[in-house]
């Protein structure tokens, strides 16, 4: 349940054939970010939160006025494998590090030049999950507009197309029960709340289930009727 | 902005578990960190050959014993077993078995298998090491909570080196509203291979195995092994049931730069905004704050933009406040750092006793501030501030008092 | 040697570090801010680069900011390096 209200969304999966007729599609495939390597991740979060906000510095730009006042929440189950593995991977082979990898490997760096783009000041958390961390980054953005940490809350689910290490885990941990499906490959969904409404409930959705446990983000957006695609 | 709330609950902490790398539990803490030794060590649990950097504060048996946790040589303690630890010990101090609460954990997944998962991959073997599984991080809280019957949410937080700050803080909000009124939170990192091979490859490692936070000719951070685990209750569940409140968790508060992906704000902008926050949550003017137990990793640029941000938050009375970076002694603990040091600063003002920066040498002209440089000091603070910060600019800070001195007491 | 080291760096810094290089490259382009964009991760990153390149070691001392402020000096310290290695000097 979220008591605030939908300003905006937009969702992303990747380009080609296996996107065809999803929400989200990308025309073509994702650029790269400028100084982030490898991994699909920070493009990923980069693109979506862009469609969402709009160009920073734009008059599209929902920041505008409220950067000071905006905070972001990141959902992940997994987060970025890719930067994480293949830095694993490097080390059994016998290989030096990439510094890159070093400051790549948290959720946290990506996020600071998105900040820094939109010169958002508020609260910045991320969190995992493999129980409906749709609900739970919903909920955490709701405490953050209760309780007064800022007036408007970026929230954004990711997860990247799963490697061996992901699979051999999620087959493991899938017996426990609980924990949510992942998307079929690379998925990211933005949204942004503001204070207000009357409960919008995330929706048990049963659409999309190529966006796995991302898919009541992306029901909130087409039941809104937002942009969802560029 | 945050205003100080007339109608919400008041937030105690009744219980903590901790462990460093003197060991497990409050006095391991207190003859480490509090009686000024560094816990760094050649490290031992994976070959450094490679690397520049050679040290860590690893847990290596010395001190008192974590319950569960086998000593032997190159054994890598797990994060879930040094969760388990702490939380049985926080519960049990607590006395109550937090049925239902929600588990918060800061931990960005133990990564003590992947090397041997993508080594078995590698030479066409199949992973078998069930350590793998808690390299992802969610799981950590689901497990801990299930082995102790708590409830939900089960949170991991991932952002870096605020996340156990975080997860207290986000704690601390649910009992706030009325949505909780008992939490487990905390957060772990144990010296793994990978993690030390991609802080070394960053040359954020200090080479000397030293750490000298806001010393001149400070060369960089070095890793410790770290968890803790607090109980969080709201203080009428914890008067209702005759539990003796440790601390207050009077404030709590978070900020971003929008600065640089890796660089602080050189003034500390955002660090200053997330104690702001604090203090005002808190109800306290920042004259009220008797110690500050800073991030201070030692690295060139985060014990100078702190310093600045202390100078923003103190502003005229910034001369007098005392401020010490422990992980001078415990090593940064990434994830788990500002759940550790929250116990620590719980400590400090418990026991009355300021912990040393040490490894302090001269002064440097850009951190002009009270290090308590060398040894522990004697205090009466009653509140004090605890700052960590992260990568891409992101800051966290939290206010803590002890029971009966904040505003708000007794509401 | 020193139009292919520069080559080497450039394609280093766009396909490796991911960042955009200019059109028109001159040597008094700054490594750093409003010019390559190199902060000190990318940097190391693309010392890394060289020495597993061309088998030199270019110690963090002589690449500080104020000795090699720019594009043109950075490649020279690197051909400087190559030429002692080739020559049979020692590289350290």
């Amino acid at each position: 349940m979220t008591t605030s209200l939908v300003a905006a969304g937009a969702c992303r999966v990747p380009w080609g054939p296996a996107a065809d007729g999803l929400p989200g599609a990308a025309p073509a495939e994702l650029p790269g970010l400028t100084g982030f390597v490898l991994s699909r991740f920070n493009p990923l979060i980069a693109d979506v939160v862009v469609d969402c906000l709009g160009e920073p510095g734009s008059p599209h730009d929902l920041t505008t006025g409220r950067a000071d006042r905006t905070a972001i929440v990141l959902a992940t189950t997994y987060g970025d494998t890719t930067t994480s593995d293949v830095a694993t991977q490097r080390l059994v082979a016998g290989q030096v590090h990439s510094p890159l990898l070093f400051f790549q490997s948290v959720t946290t760096s990506v996020l600071g030049h998105l900040a820094r783009q939109y010169g958002i000041t508020g609260p910045i958390s991320c969190i995992s999950t493999g129980a409906d961390p749709a609900a739970e980054a919903l909920t955490l953005a709701d405490l953050l507009l209760a309780e007064d940490d800022a007036d408007q809350v970026l929230v954004v689910g990711v997860e990247t197309a799963a490697n061996e290490r992901v699979d051999w885990i999620h087959e493991r941990v899938d017996e426990q029960g609980g924990f949510g499906p992942l998307p079929y490959g690379d998925a990211a969904v933005a949204l942004l709340l503001r204070r207000g409404g009357e409960g919008t409930a995330a929706p048990k959705s049963r659409s999309w289930p190529q966006y796995g446990w991302l898919a009541p983000l992306v029901q909130l957006i087409t039941d809104h009727d937002l942009r969802s695609s560029k | 902005m945050v205003a100080e709330s007339t109608t919400s609950d008041v937030v105690v902490i009744t219980g903590f578990g901790v462990v460093t790398a003197f060991g497990f539990g409050a006095d391991a803490v207190r003859d480490g960190v509090f009686g000024g030794r560094p816990g760094f060590v050649p490290v031992s649990r994976f070959d450094v050959t490679p690397f520049h950097a050679k040290k860590a504060a690893t847990y290596e048996g010395g001190g008192p014993r974590i319950p569960g946790v086998p000593v032997k040589p190159g054994y890598t303690p797990t994060q879930a077993e040094v969760l388990y630890a702490c939380t049985a010990e926080a519960l049990r101090m607590a006395g109550t078995d937090a049925a239902g609460a929600p588990v918060l954990i800061g931990t960005n997944g133990d990564h003590s298998a992947s090397r041997s998962f993508w080594t078995d991959q590698a030479e066409g073997r199949g992973p078998e090491d069930p350590r793998t599984l808690d390299s992802m991080p969610g799981r950590l809280a689901e497990t801990l909570g299930t082995a102790f019957g708590l409830g939900r949410p089960r949170l991991a937080f991932v952002n870096a080196c605020v996340a156990s700050t975080n997860a207290i803080a986000h704690g601390a909000a649910l009992i706030r509203r009325g949505l909780a009124d008992t939490v487990v939170c905390g957060g772990a990192y144990l010296v793994t291979e990978d993690v030390f091979a991609k802080f070394d490859s960053g040359k954020a490692l200090s080479r000397e195995g030293v750490v000298r936070p806001f010393s001149a000719g400070r060369a960089g951070l070095l890793q410790g092994d770290g968890g803790a685990v607090l109980v969080l209750e709201s203080a009428r569940r914890a008067r209702a049931r005759g539990a003796e409140p440790l601390a207050e968790v009077a404030g709590w508060g978070m900020a971003a730069d929008a600065y640089h992906v890796i660089k602080p704000h050189p003034r500390g902008a955002g660090l200053a905004r997330a104690a702001d926050t604090a203090l005002r949550r808190a109800g306290l003017t920042p004259e009220r704050i008797g110690y500050v137990n800073a991030h201070g990793t030692g690295t060139p640029l985060n014990d100078v933009a702190e310093t600045a941000a202390l100078h923003r938050i103190f502003g005229a009375h910034e001369p007098q406040v005392p401020v010490s970076s422990t992980k001078s002694s415990t090593g940064h603990m990434l994830e788990a750092t500002g759940a550790v040091e929250a116990v620590i600063t719980l400590l400090a003002l418990r026991d009355g006793v300021l912990p040393p920066t040490i490894g302090f040498r001269e002064r440097d002209p850009g951190c002009d501030l009270d290090y308590v440089p060398g040894e522990a000091r004697p205090s009466r603070a009653t509140h004090a501030l605890s700052l960590n910060a992260a990568f891409g600019g992101v800051n966290a800070a939290l206010v803590l008092s002890l029971p009966g001195n904040s505003r708000r007491d007794g509401a | 040697m020193h139009e292919e080291t520069r080559e080497f760096i450039l394609t280093v810094v766009r396909d490796v570090i991911n960042l955009p290089v200019p059109e028109r490259v001159d040597d008094a382009l700054p490594l750093g801010e409003e010019g390559l964009g190199l902060e000190s991760l990318a940097m190391i990153e693309l010392v890394l680069q060289l020495e597993g390149e061309y088998g030199i070691e270019l110690p963090e001392e002589e690449l500080e900011p104020e000795l090699v402020p720019d594009l043109g000096a950075f490649v020279r310290a690197v051909v400087d390096r190559r030429t002692r290695l080739a020559a049979g000097s020692p590289a350290k």
